[in-house]
């Protein structure tokens, strides 16, 4: 029962792994490094919320892995990021105060967001279309 | 099969956002280090006749990255001033006299896209 347990347990810990992933890389990577470019503070809050939904994602896509369910499981991370980089971002129309002074700046990021969501999407395909692969070769 | 594949997308995607940021970063980072002389943007006006003034726009900017479709808003007009590079820029406009309204000539806002790709908007007080 023991061994029998091992690869569930190491599937659950790949999925934990690969949420905890894509929420470093969407939530907490891509903001802060705008965020620190721009000079302007760019959060998604509510990180507890965020870690439990793509922890809980990443471990069902690893779990049903041989699952047709798996399909639209692997890429549902990848949009989910990307449209919460969406929200954070403000569909990429921001407002950055000048310190010190009366100067008010607006910047339009979007064409770097549409590259993001075009990538994830591209992405989040080849992932789900890789269920198919996997399956032909087993 | 694909898991190549995968990796390749990711890298090249990463690399893709790298290169997308980068005039920007560029930009940004020129701009925090020399902020007193990075951009200088003056405008003059002179009466042609009666009816039509020629207002001269002049940006004398010290970044590298090119900045498309300058424009310059003065007493509430805009006025494009076209593409910027490094070095001074100069365009010369006529317009009617009431056009620019009474008074002294005041930049109220700049905006252009940095690289042809980030619009940027600066509002002036």
């Amino acid at each position: 029962m023991g061994r029998a347990l091992i690869p569930i347990i190491k599937k659950v810990l790949g999925g934990v792994l690969t949420g905890l992933t894509y929420y470093l890389v969407y939530v907490v990577l891509l903001p802060q490094v705008l965020s620190a470019l721009l000079r302007t503070p760019l959060e998604a809050g509510h990180a507890i919320s965020f870690i439990a939904l793509f922890v809980s994602l990443g471990t069902a896509e690893s779990v049903l892995r041989s699952h047709p369910v798996s399909i639209p499981l692997r890429a549902v991370p990848k949009l989910l990021g990307a449209l919460i980089l969406y929200v954070v971002l403000n569909g990429g129309h921001l407002e950055v105060p000048a310190e010190g002074t009366v100067l008010r700046t607006e910047l339009d990021l979007s064409p770097l967001l549409h590259a993001i969501i075009l990538l994830s999407l591209l992405y989040g395909s080849m992932d789900a279309f890789s269920y198919y692969t996997a399956r032909d070769s087993t | 099969m694909l898991a190549p594949a995968k990796l390749g997308i990711a890298a090249v995607s990463a690399l893709l956002v790298l290169a997308l940021l980068s005039p920007l970063i560029v930009f940004l980072m020129e701009a925090q280090r020399n902020p007193e002389g990075f951009m200088y943007v003056k405008a003059t006006a002179r009466p042609l006749n009666g009816t039509h003034v020629e207002v001269t726009v002049a940006v004398l900017y010290s970044g590298t990255v090119p900045l498309r479709d300058f424009a310059v808003t003065l007493n509430g007009r805009e006025l494009a001033v076209g593409d910027v590079s490094r070095g001074n820029n100069t365009r010369v406009v006529v317009l009617g006299a009431g056009e620019l309204g009474g008074g002294p000539l005041r930049i109220t806002a700049l905006s252009y896209r940095v690289a042809g790709l980030y619009y940027i908007k600066v509002h002036m007080g």
